[in-house]
């Protein structure tokens, strides 16, 4: 068990390393900083001047040694946009897009859940149709149109729910629902076919041959086992939820690290482009290493050799 | 194949006529309706497809005006039906642009890069899944590590920071969703590769003298391709989405090209006074996605009945 930790714990560190060097390279090979920075006024020593000062005049490998060094403090640099350090600026953001990924996962559980699992008990009914159905259009539908589409019902139609900003918790409705779209279709799909597995299963016929009523098989002898590939969606769709945030903090100007990074990459601001990989790199990450782990607590089958 | 009884078919008593005696079913349940009616859904999906592909590959005949051209004069207009002009079925946008001619237009982009993004991602995967799997040593290890690292991170966030490294465009975003997604295809294959390495008819097929590389792409890889061919299905959708996410925030292809997601991202400023911008570009990249899902599933269907569904 400790060996597998400490292997996934290494899987895990060389992902985040992976993924900042390559945030480190994307902005020097992208283009140069420098000529975002001076004007066209600029003489060749002022701009050898900036490339001293930022150490960009530095073989590539001392500037990543350098960039490594940093990251370890939690240093990455001065944004050039709005020159304040990048770290505290995606650590400020960090918090918004988790409240709203955390709002749209529990959101599309709490509907996808009891849908699933009506489905997968009356399986060819039309209920089980109308959720397939339902859950196939959740799939499908882009949903950041779905988020425009949502705009425009209940904030410009109706006027309901704000459409901007996030002031209070009615913000957080459309962005939610909105983000939650994908996943729930997802998970009702998955928890329908568990459903209709688990329920073949011995143990369920034996459970109802000793006359236990309906809802107890469902809730204490099938819906544990559903437990397992309920937690493996969940970890993948965060990580989903995580680059959706992006475009759903983009449509609904929510002040996450979604809509940071965007702008950042559109301003080629690139130390808040490495601060803001890095971070939702490393919340995933650990994430999955907390759910790798929480596996063997869920199902004392699997032994981490 | 028991199909439903058209309508306009005389229906016959149930009970009158013995019912056939069919070979047992592995299911308790016999497969709902809509699931009977699979394979008429599925050509429906099929035949939308292909208009959608044969209006994207003759765009320029199909499309009724060019899918740049602005007249100021007439712009923001409704569509046809909706007090706009007959010329412009689905009315205009805010430069006049004809709005039907730049969704054909549009189609160009999703599938292009659909195409070329998933082929790349498929094609290096299985490749590396093959060799991988079959020969095994220093390279399995080492890709096979490179893949479990790159599938823990999310792949909109993956492709956005390889767009900030590559910058936007056709080609770079193809790239990019090729670099993200080659490795799911990697470890599909490897791992069917694994499990057939020892089968009987490929240590026949060695005892023969066949070459490794022939045994690996002509005996094995042929018997491992249903799931991949469902996985791909699936991951055309997935890029059309993220490449209309892409545009849809300025990182994919540029203007003046039109795209589905460019012109939802333009919608935003008119949904007041506008709804056709934001409805029609949304609702063909909706039904492009739907028409691929519902393929893939009856592909998942058709290859793999070992599923319950």
């Amino acid at each position: 068990m400790v060996s597998y930790v400490a292997r996934r714990l290494l899987d895990a560190v060389l992902g985040v390393l992976g993924v900042t060097t390559i945030a480190f390279l994307a902005i020097r090979l992208s283009g140069d900083p420098v000529a975002l920075l001076v004007t066209e006024y600029a003489t060749p020593e002022d701009i050898a001047r900036v490339r001293r000062v930022l150490g960009l005049d530095q073989p590539l490998w001392v500037q990543y040694g350098r960039f490594l060094g940093d990251v370890l403090r939690g240093n990455f640099g001065e944004s050039l946009r709005f020159i304040k350090p990048a770290a505290p600026l995606v650590y400020s953001a960090l918090p918004a897009t988790l409240a709203l990924a955390a709002a749209a996962l529990l959101l599309a559980l709490a509907l996808a859940l009891p849908l699933g699992l009506l489905a997968g008990m009356r399986r060819g009914s039309v209920l089980d149709g109308a959720a397939i159905v339902l859950a196939t259009l959740g799939q499908s539908v882009p949903y950041f149109w779905l988020g425009i589409l949502l705009i425009m019902a209940f904030a410009v139609r109706l006027q309901w729910l704000p459409a901007f900003g996030s002031e209070s918790w009615r913000h957080l409705i459309l962005p939610a629902l909105t983000l939650a779209m994908t996943p729930m279709a997802r998970i009702a799909r998955i928890v329908r076919a568990g459903m209709v597995e688990v329920l073949t299963q011995d143990y369920i016929r034996t459970a109802r041959a000793k006359g236990l009523p309906g809802g107890a098989i469902v809730l204490r002898h099938a819906l544990p086992n559903l437990a397992i590939p309920l937690v493996t969606i969940l970890a993948l769709d965060f990580g989903t939820l995580l680059g959706g945030a992006v475009v759903t903090e983009t449509i609904f100007a929510w002040p996450g690290v979604g809509r940071l990074v965007v702008q950042a990459i559109q301003s080629r601001d690139y130390p808040v482009v490495q601060a803001a990989v890095f971070y939702l790199a490393t919340s995933v990450v650990v994430l999955n290493l907390v759910l790798d782990v929480l596996y063997a607590r869920l199902d004392p089958r699997i032994r981490y050799a | 194949m028991p199909r439903a009884a058209a309508p306009d078919r005389p229906v016959r008593p149930a009970r009158a006529v013995p019912a056939p005696v069919r070979a047992p079913v592995r299911t308790a349940v016999r497969p709902p309706r809509w699931r009977r009616r699979h394979h008429r859904v599925a050509a429906v999906a099929a035949g939308f497809l292909v208009m959608v592909g044969m209006a994207a590959l003759l765009a320029p005949w199909v499309a009724p005006h060019p899918p740049t051209r602005q007249q100021i004069a007439r712009r923001l207009l409704s569509p046809a039906w909706a007090g706009g002009r007959p010329e412009h079925v689905l009315g205009t946008d805010q430069l006049g642009r004809d709005i039907a001619s730049r969704i054909v237009y549009g189609a160009r982009v999703s599938l292009a890069v659909a195409v070329v993004a998933v082929g790349l991602a498929a094609g290096t995967g299985v490749t590396l899944g093959v060799t991988a799997g079959y020969y095994g040593g220093r390279l399995e290890r080492v890709l096979t590590r490179l893949a479990d690292v790159q599938l823990a991170f999310p792949l909109t966030l993956l492709v956005i920071t390889l767009i900030a490294i590559l910058g936007p465009g056709l080609g770079n975003v193809a790239l990019a969703m090729a670099l993200g997604g080659w490795a799911t295809y990697f470890r599909m294959t490897r791992a069917q590769v694994l499990a057939l390495r020892e089968a009987e008819y490929v240590v026949a097929a060695r005892c023969l003298g066949v070459p490794d590389a022939r045994i690996a792409f002509r005996h094995i890889l042929p018997n491992a391709l249903s799931p991949l061919v469902v996985l791909a299905s699936f991951s055309v959708a997935q890029v059309i989405i993220l490449e209309s996410a892409l545009s849809f925030l300025g990182l994919g292809v540029q203007p003046p090209v039109p795209t589905w997601g460019a012109m939802l991202a333009d919608s935003r400023d008119y949904l007041a006074v506008a709804w056709w911008l934001a409805a029609f570009p949304g609702l063909a990249l909706m039904l492009t996605v739907l028409a691929i899902n519902v393929l893939g599933d009856w592909l998942r269907d058709l290859l793999d009945p070992r599923l319950v569904v």
